[in-house]
């Protein structure tokens, strides 16, 4: 039977859950850092010395941290209480905690291997000293809230009967088809709900009928089958949300069909990607706030993308309105919002923090105001922007492919320069182009000087570096490269777009060898319209120039 | 003169459709199917996960576009999807979003990814500058955040709606 322990609802809690309602003051211990328990661990930290005394006060405070979503602390306390003591790690109540803090980051997908890793750990006999350690110190906290939330508490038991720990095998089983639910595998969790075992508990018998009935449901749409669990779980939990689905399943027997109004359930993941993928950035963020599935996807497609775009226009919807509207509020004195400000307050959202600490070999596209490389730290406007976060930091981590307009890299060298320093490590492609060329070479700006300087610039990292921009034949006379005598860097391939003579010419005298080749694009329909900018994704150049 | 090999497609309300096979070859699946099975005159193949409008939708799109190759479509979208799509292509999106959705379905089922391409761009297009109540209220979303998560991401998400 499922036997409602404390610890079990800690995860069905992020889960959205109905079961989990009177269980939800978990959830409710916002200020944890003053309570008595976590007061006590830290000053218990403070005075042991023994590394193992310690890891298991980071797992206790781990706890702790996952009652209040602070999932990111979590994290913290558990790689603290593994750098003390690795065997932690194989104790089940660690396995859980973290799939805790990926259901708090709706990553169910990761949540359910821990899950399962956690139910194979609670069978394990090794390390049954720290496993009872361990559970001691998490079962204080539970008692301790016992107190705070008497009556709600004490419908809870302290620990499984089955098992004597913080969790049964059950209770496990049902967080897994629960979480197996969350990620959409419905197949899987249809599977787990015929083999759980529950007995006296109503409202999880009924929630197991209201996922097996939805699961046939999204998989194969309506039938026989799915109405008959949906109608078991409504008469045992009269919940809304499987009144809702019921009667859903209702109407699509009757042919009534609105697919639509299952759109975001029915369609699997890729075609959420693929449907993502057509959106800016700034309308990502707009159906990341629509329901918890729907922002994990969210997240998660931001990686797929071919490149990420930085620019202003993909981030934020129609910049120009936002300053006019905010800066006709200010007095004359203030200093008024500028473009970057706001950019700076639209990258620290939380929807960037799986692209920017989990995507390694990033694909990014700076198109426009790259002067904001790396800028000070500024305070601008009293009470509205207190730090200043550059880009460099949230996107270019572990960027692979880069693509600058040749505009801005010779506009901001010193800006540049101090980004190759830090993080020139991974970067092994460059592409260089220029958005308006016409109007740079009409404004003297474009000059073989500064072709040159970008060419001698390119750090030694880059191993592939491809120029997309048109030059004029009468900017290049013969002697351009002896006139400035530059070196060149040890590149594998250097691709071109149209500048053939010209590149070929320039990089000859130093490579004698080197045979250009045009590169073939994948599509002539660059970026029209009002959009200034001819960012072009390339396929795998072909063919390339080898440099000998 | 050759007559052109036809293939008869049936759809899961049993409804047959006869279509040339050069045509219909725009579908992975099909192609497969057809790689794999004999040389019959008229092959049957049963697509049992769709239902006759989509299909019929989806043989219109494969016979205009088999001899007018779909082009790529920008990503992300600028403007509106009708901006960069053909005459053809804005006529035949012309339909209501119960169908549109089972075109997506179809065309992925059908592994037809110009299709697929242009009705995902299409919902992509439906779903842009909206607001997430919007969003919510055209696809049945429940919203299962908390209200104090829902705060925090709407004050993240400000600078993303219309001023």
């Amino acid at each position: 039977m499922v036997a409602n322990t404390p610890f079990s609802s800690l995860f069905l809690h992020y889960t959205g859950c109905p079961l989990v309602a009177k269980s939800s003051l978990l959830g409710m211990l916002r200020n944890y850092r003053e309570s008595k328990t976590m007061q006590s661990i830290e000053e218990d930290l403070k005075k042991a010395s023994d590394k193992k005394v310690k890891a298991i006060l980071y797992v206790q405070r781990a706890f702790l941290e996952v009652q209040a979503a602070h999932e990111k602390e979590a994290k913290r306390s558990m790689e603290l209480a593994l750098e003390m003591d690795e065997s932690v790690g194989n104790v089940y109540v660690f396995s859980y905690l973290e799939a805790c803090c990926h259901a708090i980051a709706c990553d169910f997908d990761q949540a359910t291997k821990l899950l399962i890793r956690t139910r194979d750990l609670l069978q394990d006999s090794t390390h049954a000293h720290l496993k009872s350690e361990i559970e001691t110190k998490v079962n204080a906290c539970c008692e301790q809230n016992k107190l705070i939330y008497e009556k709600v508490w004490s419908s809870f038991f302290s620990k499984a009967p089955s098992t004597g720990s913080l969790i049964s095998a059950e209770e496990l089983d049902f967080n897994i088809a629960v979480s197996l639910y969350n990620s959409c595998q419905y197949a899987e969790c249809v599977k787990i709900i015929d083999d759980i075992y529950l007995a006296a508990d109503s409202k999880a018998v009924a929630y197991c009928y209201y996922m097996r009935g939805s699961s046939y449901l999204f998989m194969n749409s309506a039938s026989e089958q799915s109405l008959n669990d949906l109608e078991n779980a409504y008469k045992l939990d009269k919940q809304e949300e499987t009144g809702r689905i019921l009667k859903m399943n209702q109407d699509l027997l009757k042919d009534e069909t609105k697919v639509n109004k299952m759109f975001y359930k029915l369609i699997n993941d890729e075609i959420i990607y693929a449907v993502f993928s057509y959106l800016p950035i700034y309308s990502v963020m707009q159906v990341s706030s629509t329901c918890r599935l729907w922002r994990h996807l969210a997240a998660k497609s931001l990686s797929r993308r071919d490149y990420l775009d930085i620019s202003y226009e993909n981030f934020i919807n129609n910049i120009d309105s936002h300053l006019n509207a905010f800066n006709s509020t200010k007095g004359k004195s203030e200093k008024p919002l500028q473009p970057y400000h706001i950019f700076d307050q639209v990258i620290k959202s939380s929807l960037f923090d799986f692209y920017s600490e989990n995507v390694m070999d990033k694909r990014v596209a700076i198109t426009e105001y790259a002067f904001h490389f790396d800028p000070n730290p500024v305070v601008w406007i009293k009470d509205v922007y207190h730090e200043y976060i550059s880009y460099e930091k949230r996107f270019l981590k572990n960027v692979k492919v880069l693509h600058i307009p040749l505009y801005t890299w010779f506009k901001d060298e010193v800006q540049l320069n101090k980004f190759f320093e830090k993080n020139c490590s991974n970067v092994e492609e460059l592409v260089l182009f220029s958005p308006h060329l016409e109007r740079e070479l009409e404004n003297d700006k474009l000059k073989p000087k500064a072709v040159m300087d970008v060419i001698y610039r390119i750090p030694q990292c880059v191993k592939k570096v491809t120029f997309d921009f048109v030059l004029l034949e009468r900017d290049f006379p013969a002697d351009v490269c002896s006139v400035h005598g530059l070196k060149f860097p040890k590149l594998d391939y250097v691709n071109v777009n149209d500048n053939r003579a010209i590149i070929e010419r320039l990089f000859q005298p130093h490579f004698p060898n080197v045979e250009v080749n045009p590169i073939e694009f994948r599509s002539n329909t660059y970026y029209k319209r009002d959009y200034p900018y001819r960012i072009v994704y390339y396929e795998e150049p072909k063919p390339f120039i080898r440099l000998y | 003169m050759s007559e052109t090999k036809q293939v008869e497609l049936t759809s899961k309300d049993k409804v047959s459709f006869k279509v040339d096979r050069d045509v219909i070859l725009m579908s992975g699946l099909v192609k497969d199917m057809l790689e794999e099975g004999d040389e019959d005159e008229t092959p049957i193949i049963p697509i049992p996960n769709v239902d006759s409008k989509p299909l019929q939708k989806v043989i219109e799109y494969c016979q205009y576009h088999h001899k007018e190759p779909a082009q790529e479509i920008e990503k992300p979208l600028k403007g509106k999807i009708e901006d960069v799509i053909c005459d053809w292509d804005k006529k035949f999106l012309e339909i209501d979003q119960s169908l549109l959705i089972e075109l997506i379905m179809a065309a992925n089922y059908l592994n037809i990814k110009d299709l697929l391409d242009l009705t995902c761009a299409k919902v992509a297009s439906m779903i842009k500058g909206k607001s997430p109540e919007q969003i919510r209220e055209m696809f049945g979303i429940e919203n299962d955040f908390t209200p104090e998560e829902e705060a925090k991401i709407r004050e993240e998400n400000k600078w993303c709606e219309e001023a």
